[in-house]
């Protein structure tokens, strides 16, 4: 008797117990799918439009590998620009954190758009915002 | 030896067995080929009218769109937006943002445009783009990637499916 009321009494508690815990993550599930995530190394191409400003058009090609642990973001590219043309290399790491319709990198906030998530990870994403004197910065990625 | 003999006394044996036996072989194995061939002519056939006319990508749903349009001159203009393709209406809506002007400006940019597309062109409005396409799940592309010149400008388009 006791056994039978003490099985109910756990089933019940466990049941509440996981209703509460599924009631609880919930919001925050929400809140994660709602944000995708950014992880990994992604192939990226970009425009650097200075033309107004500087008159210097730079076309970028590299990688940007995202740690969420650590929230930076190691970078490596091949620019071209100046007059006459040059290619050169460059590397880096910045601190990066997104939203749902924004990408930050040190302290300029882009606007973003996602492409599909796998997993909660962006597979894809593109960024938009103007930066430095008056250049409008475009880039696309392409998770590896 | 033994052995030998052992299977010759059985070929002895089963001589009749044999050949009926033979006979029932070749009549499948004849019968088999016929199918064979008939199989693989229908395959062919289906696989030559698949040939004929090139699969042509549908475009489906929302893909996040870069846009870089360079002008001989000395205008540009950058677009990065959610596209949504609608199959039903032939439709495709932009909301997005667009870096333009001097000095560059970031605007929002909400836009309408009529779309179609072959296997090997996009056009959005009356701007017919060459496109290469990426993955093809489900007959929608997944990724696409076009580029048109519209003097005095140069657009390049790349489009990533959500």
């Amino acid at each position: 008797m006791f056994d039978r009321t003490h099985k109910r009494f756990t089933y019940v508690t466990l049941a509440g117990t996981i209703a509460f815990a599924i009631a609880g993550a919930a919001p925050v599930h929400a809140e994660n799918q709602d944000v995708p995530q950014l992880s990994g190394t992604y192939v990226f191409n970009a425009t650097q439009n200075c033309l107004p400003s500087t008159g210097d058009l730079e076309s970028l090609t590299g990688t940007m590998t995202f740690d969420p642990s650590t929230g930076k973001m190691k970078l490596f590219e091949y620019i071209t620009s100046g007059n006459p043309l040059t290619l050169q290399k460059g590397k880096g790491t910045d601190i990066f954190s997104n939203s749902a319709s924004t990408f930050t990198l040190d302290s300029t906030t882009f606007q973003a758009f996602y492409g599909k998530l796998a997993k909660g990870v962006a597979t894809s994403f593109s960024f938009i915002g103007v930066v430095g004197d008056g250049c409008a910065l475009q880039v696309s990625l392409t998770l590896q | 030896m033994n052995v030998s003999r052992t299977v010759d006394g059985e070929d002895v044996m089963h001589h009749r067995f044999r050949l009926r036996n033979s006979t029932l072989r070749i009549t499948m194995a004849l019968a088999f080929a016929a199918f064979a061939v008939s199989f693989s002519g229908a395959s062919a056939m289906a696989q030559s009218s698949r040939a004929g006319p090139p699969a042509v990508p549908m475009l489906k749903g929302g893909y996040a769109l870069t846009d870089v349009q360079m002008c001989n001159s000395g205008n540009s203009s950058q677009i990065t937006a959610l596209a949504t393709f609608d199959t039903t209406t032939g439709k495709l809506k932009l909301k997005g943002y667009i870096a333009t002007g001097n000095p560059v400006t970031l605007d929002t940019l909400t836009q309408t445009l009529s779309y179609s597309n072959s296997a090997t062109t996009v056009t959005l409005g009356d701007t017919v783009y060459q496109v290469t396409y990426g993955k093809v799940a489900n007959g929608i592309a997944t990724y696409l990637s076009m580029i048109a010149a519209a003097n005095p400008c140069a657009a390049q388009i790349w489009l990533s499916r959500q």
